[in-house]
């Protein structure tokens, strides 16, 4: 038990003469502070302050702040950080579907996943970054590893200081869907960015995808373009996650 | 006329619109880019299975031979 933990909350009556530490503990009553939630609900009621409706406390066993709504006690917080943030949800159309302002200074790292990808024909998927709607179109370096599921032997697609990032992650299918992650690093910064993707296609005659590289642009971005060689995506969302930084 | 799906992050909101002229040629730059890599690796994949052949051996065999 803390030194500022107490075992209960006390009330005082008319013309009572306090005491050194009665006084204390009731400078100290603001939020009081209990070691678990068995002291705290010992702590009121009978001698001691009744419980009532906007009584606050906090717990050191789980370093919470509660509060009593007159039936339970709920807790305020800590909120539960969570290491993964949804910033954006976006169905996959066009030939084109691009995503703006979904890089900002509160995430250094982001991942985006794609799934139920389907696209009106086969067709490879390359990737931009852009700043204010406009994709950039230069400066990266990828290399894209591919294999059939039948074979096993890899397949490459680079870009060496290309106009996009090869990244056939979803090579398209008229029936399955398929899916894949980007992961990436620092693309809101005015620095190089990388990334890293990883797709599995789920038509049986193709394969897997996976590759990384670099975008060779000292940039701030603020949004992707996922682009098609041909035809439109007729299925599909892609999801935008910041990683908390801390 | 090729087209574009823009999702704004912050607004919510989400247009279609026809691709500028810019955009429009990058599309076609890209195709290409797209069509000779596909050469590439279908060039490489014929090529392999020509000394295969030559060697009278399969993937596997060729495999257990690299590996």
């Amino acid at each position: 038990m803390g030194a500022n933990a107490q075992t209960s909350v006390p009330k005082f009556t008319a013309a009572q003469v306090l005491t050194a530490s009665q006084q204390n503990l009731s400078a100290a009553t603001g939020v009081p502070v209990f070691a678990t939630t068995v002291t705290r609900d010992a702590a009121f009621g009978g001698s001691n302050k009744a419980l009532a409706e906007g009584q606050l406390c906090y717990i050191e066993a789980s370093d919470i702040v509660q509060y009593y709504t007159g039936s339970a006690w709920a807790t305020v917080g800590p909120a539960s950080a969570s290491a993964l943030t949804l910033i954006s949800s976006t169905s996959l159309a066009s030939g084109t579907t691009s995503v703006n302002n979904c890089f900002s200074a509160t995430y250094m790292n982001y991942m985006l996943v794609m799934s139920e990808v389907n696209t009106s024909a086969q067709a490879a998927l390359t990737f931009r970054f852009r700043v204010g709607g406009v994709d950039s179109s230069t400066g990266y370096y990828s290399v894209a590893l591919e294999s059939t599921y039948s074979a096993g032997a890899y397949s490459s697609r680079t870009a060496n200081n290309g106009t996009a990032v090869v990244m056939p992650i979803v090579q398209t299918q008229t029936t399955a869907k398929s899916g894949g992650t980007i992961f990436m690093q620092q693309p809101f910064s005015a620095a190089t960015t990388s990334f890293q993707f990883l797709g599995a296609d789920h038509e049986t005659s193709r394969g897997i995808n996976n590759g990384s590289g670099f975008h060779n642009v000292a940039t701030s971005y603020d949004g992707f373009s996922l682009i098609l060689s041909t035809g439109t995506f007729s299925n599909g969302t892609i999801k935008v996650y910041g990683l908390a930084n801390t | 006329m090729s087209k574009i799906t823009e999702h704004d992050a912050i607004t919510g909101e989400t247009i279609e619109r026809n691709l500028n002229a810019d955009e429009a040629a990058q599309v076609v730059a890209d195709k290409a880019e797209a069509v000779a890599q596909a050469k590439v690796i279908a060039d490489k994949a014929t090529q392999k299975q020509a000394l295969l052949d030559r060697l009278g051996i399969t993937a596997d065999e060729a495999a257990l031979l690299l590996g």
